[in-house]
């Protein structure tokens, strides 16, 4: 079955509000045209009974099943250096049609660096529509549109999912989660991380960004 | 060392002249060269460019035209190599598509680390291998020590550009891809990549 991958973006520790958003966007999109939901959650070192009740709440959001990589690592804010290799590998275990990421500077962090890597078609701040077929099928099938304005304002990109051979990398504009959309029980899936470079980047220290209160998890 | 700002053709976005900004503030004892991909030769980011940089390479082929952001960042990256540039600037995304793809791509051909929404940038003490890179990320500043070659994108300012001394253009050096050993014809555009284009109507 065709699957989707939607990554789950964490701030102290608790699921943001366009990451639930971007789940229930998956959902909807695999109800239209028959798919998995994977919702993909990286993690410091964290004990088992609050990866699950992270892993409960983004189930409840629409996720069929929970990819989770707990590792030293991947504990810092997501970058390209520590979270790029992961993403690849799940893209290229799964070859999901549709990879999505929250709005916010998550996507525009880990996104273009995993379209290139995959030689994905991608769309920043997309909005997904939900359109019948122009012709009648037979069964009735839709098509999965992502749409998103130029920064120039001139003019629509527009990826019709179902033309693509390749994965589709998307980030999404900001939007509110639905009601639950599934049920708090996904099965979670521990994946390894791959090794970081031993002399590759490394964190020095962070403090909280002053100007991203409008970011913070709702 | 050299830091290579990349400026897109005709007009630089608001993203790559804060980038050039940053590269201009932060480079300490670095020389700071930018590149031109494309475009007419006196464009107004060459003008930019060659006001600002001690080092300016116009990228003068037609294939860049029709290049797509996978060509123009090898291309780009091609011109790193060329320069011997161990940091690259971009702006995060341009002001016409605004994808942010043409860095990513830098990175890839590069194989080197990406960093987006740098704030500031130096060296710690004593060391020329290591850069020090301040960015936004996850809601928080963070501080990060990478190796290079490295490639780093800034967001548009909503400040003013910061004051530069005036100094003498300097003169634009034109290459083309065959001197950077690319093949123009092999440089086959994937603009499907992005989507199709519906005009506003």
């Amino acid at each position: 079955m065709a699957s989707i991958v939607s990554y789950i973006e964490l701030r102290e520790g608790k699921v943001t509000g366009p990451s639930r958003f971007a789940v229930s966007e998956a959902r909807r999109v695999a109800d239209a045209a028959g798919a998995t939901v994977y919702a993909l959650l990286t993690v410091g070192p964290l004990p088992q009974a609050e990866i699950d009740q992270l892993a409960s709440e983004i189930s409840a959001a629409g996720a069929d099943r929970i990819l989770c990589s707990s590792a030293e690592s991947l504990a810092g804010p997501a970058l390209h250096f520590s979270h790029g290799p992961l993403l690849a590998q799940v893209a290229e275990h799964l070859r999901p049609l549709l990879l999505l990421f929250p709005a916010g500077g998550v996507g525009t962090e880990l996104g273009p660096p995993l379209a290139v890597r995959l030689g994905a078609a991608y769309l920043a701040n997309a909005s997904i529509e939900i359109v019948a077929e122009e012709r009648v099928p037979e069964p009735a099938s839709q098509r999965v549109v992502l749409l998103r304005w130029r920064a120039a304002r001139d003019g629509r990109r527009r990826i019709d999912v179902g033309d693509f051979e390749r994965p589709v990398v998307a980030s999404l504009a900001d939007g509110q989660a639905a009601a639950p959309l599934g049920e708090p029980s996904a099965e979670v899936e521990m994946i390894s991380c791959p090794e970081p470079r031993p002399a590759g980047p490394r964190w020095l220290g962070s403090d909280p960004d002053p100007s991203e209160v409008a970011e913070v998890p709702s | 060392m050299i830091v290579l700002v990349c400026l897109e053709p005709l007009t630089p976005s608001r993203a790559s002249r804060a980038a050039l900004d940053l590269a201009l503030a932060r480079a300490g004892s670095a020389q700071v060269a930018a590149v031109v991909a494309g475009g007419p030769a006196g464009s107004p980011a060459l003008e930019l460019a060659s006001a600002a940089a001690t080092r300016v390479v116009h990228l003068d082929d037609p294939a860049l035209d029709k290049a797509d952001f996978f060509a123009t960042g090898m291309a780009l990256a091609e011109t790193a190599r060329h320069l011997g540039a161990g940091i690259v600037l971009a702006g995060v995304h341009s002001d016409e598509e605004g994808q942010g793809l043409v860095p990513a791509a830098i990175a890839h051909h590069l194989s080197a680390p990406i960093f987006s929404r740098v704030l500031a940038m130096g060296w710690p003490a004593g060391s020329q291998d290591l850069l020090e890179v301040t960015l936004r990320a996850g809601g928080r500043v963070g501080r990060i020590a990478t190796p290079l070659p490295v490639v780093l994108t800034a967001e548009p300012r909503t400040s003013a550009s910061s004051a530069r001394p005036p100094q003498t253009p300097v003169t634009v050096e034109s290459l083309g891809l065959s001197q950077l050993g690319l093949d123009p014809s092999r440089l086959v555009p994937r603009p499907d990549l992005l989507g199709a284009l519906v005009a506003k109507s």
